[in-house]
């Protein structure tokens, strides 16, 4: 395959780019479409993570808020309860007191153990008296309305009872006057205690407490701090203040640990950074779960209104304001949530600080998972993607090979014919012209195959026509050479130079060579022959025929003419022996002839030659040819002319300037039939009459539209000649009115005339 | 042949099978015409050529009337030329065909 582009290459990427851009179209479009699936799920998954994120974020901000608001309030509800049990029961504690002083004639004086001088035991009321009083010996002064309050001490006793959980308590009364009745709850495992630190130290005094000045001024009960107490908890004091018949006698107090309730605060905090605190009506943290920092319990209180930050402070003014809230604050640097609600028993609040952080960490781990997800998914699609788009490749390419091979056997098999054709044509187009195209496509390329053969058939058989005719065309061409060749060699050319005839004969051939012939000879000085002759047939055949039917008759006339003049006369024709050129006789015969012998009328010699030369012809004429013959002997001396027609076109005499035809034949022409009679006639021409003898090639001459030139028109023709014309002249003149009749037709016969004019001696 | 210059035409008459040759019988139409006068001989005891519609006869047209007559002759049957006219009459006469053949003037003189 050269550089050419061929049909079956061109026919084999047609199909190729055909399948190739219909795949490339197709990857195309199915890569382009899987992108953009692609690329639009991930995105849809990232915002469906980042708004159900926010979503969740948003719902757990709203939740968040509602639980902690519920629990703050819950918390501060619980705070509050424990706290107002303590303030209720303080108050109880002052107000049998205060009875008891004010009623002091109803109750009788009562010992109680000293503290301080036996073993102190759990749940037990005892007396102490404050250190000053011991060092200044005023205890005797004292003791009787001590003895009396101390009435109320098995009221303190029960008291413990009721509060004993295990963890110390104290509940007391500090007189003004400085003793002091109190029982304690003592740990568990505990029996007793040496010392009472707190009562029994030199230096202390409760009324130098400052809650004491508070409640001696205020005539209203109290908290204290937040303290830690013996056992390490911290611990809360309620006192409230009693009173004598001469006023503020002294206070009664609760002091209770508030394990349980720190341990609630300590414990339930949210989250690592979680914090619950209390705040008193002062803005000051009294109890928190933190150990340290801003927000824990300090002995050394902060105002959290004055101090923290800005949000939390403001917060913080709500808090001892009473309210209640959930606030978003930042501390830190953090977000935390601060829900609290009053305590309202003692103008507190509690509060609980959680890191949004943690509230928020599910939302923003939903998020997470969902973003995580939708990179998976999108991940997942990009490998689905590039899978499928490599599937889809590796298909394009089995595809293509499969697309390559099939579209190779499609155009061979579809060019492979056109090969064939084209190497049939070619072989054809060589010369060989048996070839046949074998092409069974069914389709218009076996139409042209069969064109082909048939065009191959019908030139061939074209061939071998033109080979035949040429061969004939040859063969007739050759023979009619031969045969003008023999006709025109065998006619004479020399006219006798006489001064009493002026004979001239032409014979002009057809193309294709007739059997005219002319002839003439004197068969001694006296005797002109003349003979003019037509044979019927053309070519080869005819010009044979001629030459046999001229040489006999004239051979015949030559011996039998000589012959005749000396015998009587020829009716025994048959009986005489058919002379031979060897016959000596025959010279004899000739020298013999003698001009002044005169023929007899019958003249049955000629009749003889004509009878002779008939049979002769007919002998083996199997080809049924036959000849016309106007054959006669003119007698130059006399005139006489004595003739056979033989069948032929009657001759034109002219006689004392009239032209006419000589009658129709009275004998049949030659070669037909052996045995037939030629009976003479004769006539006498007077000199200046003229005899013109013809064959039809001159009457039946004819034009264009097959018109033929007639007797009428010869003649005319002859007519016109004037007396002085020769022979020549007037054979020329009606040559020319006969060529001028046929008007450039092609003659189909011989023309052949004689004219004889008698000139007389 | 640029046209056809010759028709023929057999029909029967008084026993004769009656064989109508129009046109013109030369050298150019004398072998079809010979061909056909055989095949309607063969099937003919007595054969007559109508002449009545011949425009023209040639020595070549002789010589098929003439190898017809020694047909007949040879074979034993009847054979006659009928109605030949103008030139063809003339050339029948100056060519003696009446000394070989039975010539008639039309078809109606035929003998039975």
């Amino acid at each position: 395959m050269s550089g050419k582009m061929n049909i079956e290459r061109r026919i084999f990427l047609l199909m190729l780019f055909t399948g190739l851009a219909c795949f490339a179209a197709f990857e195309a479009v199915s890569f382009f479409g899987l992108y953009d699936a692609q690329e639009h799920a991930l995105e849809s998954g990232r915002e469906m993570g980042t708004s159900a994120a926010a979503f969740a974020e948003e719902i757990t901000d709203e939740q968040a808020k509602k639980r902690f608001a519920l629990m703050a309030e819950e918390k501060a509800r619980g705070v509050n309860n424990e706290i107002g049990r303590l303030r209720e029961d303080a108050n109880l504690l002052a107000k049998t007191m205060t009875q008891i002083l004010t009623h002091r004639e109803l109750y009788l004086p009562r010992d109680l153990p000293l503290g301080g001088e036996v073993p102190i035991r759990s749940k037990e009321p005892y007396l102490f008296f404050i250190p000053a009083l011991r060092e200044s010996g005023g205890i005797v002064d004292v003791l009787p309305e001590a003895r009396i309050a101390a009435n109320a001490a098995d009221n303190l006793a029960l008291w413990t009872q009721s509060y004993d959980d295990g963890h110390e308590m104290t509940c007391f009364y500090a007189s003004e006057r400085g003793y002091i009745i109190s029982a304690d709850v003592m740990a568990e495992g505990k029996e007793f205690v040496e010392f009472f630190d707190t009562w029994y130290s030199p230096s202390f005094d409760p009324r130098e407490r400052p809650w004491y000045q508070e409640i001696k001024a205020t005539g209203k009960s109290v908290f204290t701090g937040v303290y830690v107490g013996v056992e390490g908890y911290p611990c809360i004091s309620c006192v409230a203040p009693y009173y004598d018949e001469n006023g503020f006698a002294g206070m009664a107090g609760i002091s209770n640990n508030i394990a349980t309730l720190y341990r609630q605060i300590s414990i339930n905090t949210i989250g690592d950074r979680g914090v619950n605190f209390i705040l008193n009506e002062k803005g000051e943290v009294i109890l928190s779960s933190e150990k340290e920092g801003l927000l824990a319990a300090s002995a050394t209180p902060k105002d959290f209104q004055k101090y923290g930050e800005t949000s939390l402070a403001l917060e913080a003014a709500c808090m001892t304001r009473g309210l209640s809230d959930v606030a978003r604050i930042t501390m830190g640097g953090r977000e935390y949530y601060l829900a609290y609600a009053p305590i309202p028993d003692v103008g507190w609040s509690f509060g609980t600080l959680i890191e949004r952080d943690v509230v928020v960490q599910p939302a923003r781990d939903a998020k997470s998972y969902l973003l995580s997800r939708a990179e998976d998914f999108s991940a997942s699609l990009q490998s689905f993607f590039w899978d499928n788009f490599l599937r889809t490749a590796v298909l394009l390419l089995a595809l293509l090979a499969v697309l390559f091979f099939v579209s190779r056997k499609i155009s061979d098999r579809f060019v492979r014919p056109i090969l064939v054709l084209t190497a049939g044509v070619r072989e054809i187009a060589g010369g060989n012209l048996d070839k046949k195209l074998d092409v069974k496509t069914g389709d218009e390329i076996e139409t042209l195959a069969d064109s082909f053969n048939q065009m191959t058939d019908e030139l061939k058989s074209y061939i071998d026509n033109l080979a035949k005719t040429t061969a004939e065309n040859e063969r007739i061409e050759t023979e009619l050479s031969v045969a003008a060749r023999i006709q025109a060699g065998i006619l004479p050319k020399e006219f006798p130079a006489r001064s009493e005839v002026d004979l001239f004969a032409s014979m002009q051939p057809a193309k294709e060579v007739g059997g005219d012939f002319y002839d003439f000879y004197f068969l001694d000085e006296r005797h002109l022959m003349v003979t003019v002759a037509d044979v019927s047939d053309k070519g080869m055949p005819a010009a044979l025929f001629m030459v046999a039917a001229k040489t006999l008759l004239k051979e015949s006339s030559l011996l039998f003419g000589a012959a005749e003049k000396l015998t009587v006369d020829g009716k025994q024709r048959h009986s005489v022996d058919p002379p031979t050129l060897s016959h000596p006789w025959l010279s004899v015969g000739e020298k013999a002839a003698h001009p002044a012998l005169t023929p007899t009328l019958s003249h049955p010699w000629l009749s003889e030659i004509v009878a002779r030369t008939n049979d002769r012809l007919a002998e083996a004429n199997d080809e049924g040819m036959f000849v016309t013959v106007f054959t006669g002997v003119l007698d130059v001396a006399t005139g006489e002319f004595v003739y056979v027609n033989a069948g032929h076109t009657p001759p034109l005499v002219r006689r004392n300037g009239d032209i006419s035809f000589l009658p129709i034949a009275k004998s049949p022409m030659l070669g037909v039939m052996q045995g037939m009679d030629f009976p003479t006639e004769r006539l006498t021409l007077d000199p200046g009459d003229m005899l013109f003898l013809y064959t039809d090639g001159v009457t039946e001459a004819m034009n264009g539209e097959r018109e033929l030139f007639g007797e009428e028109r010869l003649q005319e023709t002859l007519a016109e000649q004037p007396k002085e014309r020769t022979a020549a002249e007037i054979l020329e003149a009606v040559r020319g009115a006969v060529e001028s009749h046929a008007d450039g037709a092609e003659p189909n016969d011989d023309v052949t005339m004689l004219g004889l004019v008698y000139k007389g001696i | 042949m640029a046209e056809e210059t010759i028709a023929f035409q057999t029909s029967e008459k008084n026993g004769w099978t009656l064989w109508s040759v129009n046109g013109r019988l030369d050298r150019l139409t004398a072998q079809d015409a010979g061909e056909k006068a055989d095949n309607v001989f063969a099937a003919a005891q007595k054969l007559a050529v109508d002449m009545s519609g011949l425009e023209y006869l040639s020595s070549a047209g002789i010589r098929v009337l003439l190898r017809l007559t020694k047909q007949a002759q040879a074979q034993g049957k009847a054979f006659a030329l009928v109605a030949p006219s103008g030139m063809v009459k003339v050339v029948l006469a100056e060519s003696r065909m009446d000394m070989f053949a039975e010539i008639y003037a039309s078809a109606d003189e035929l003998p039975l």
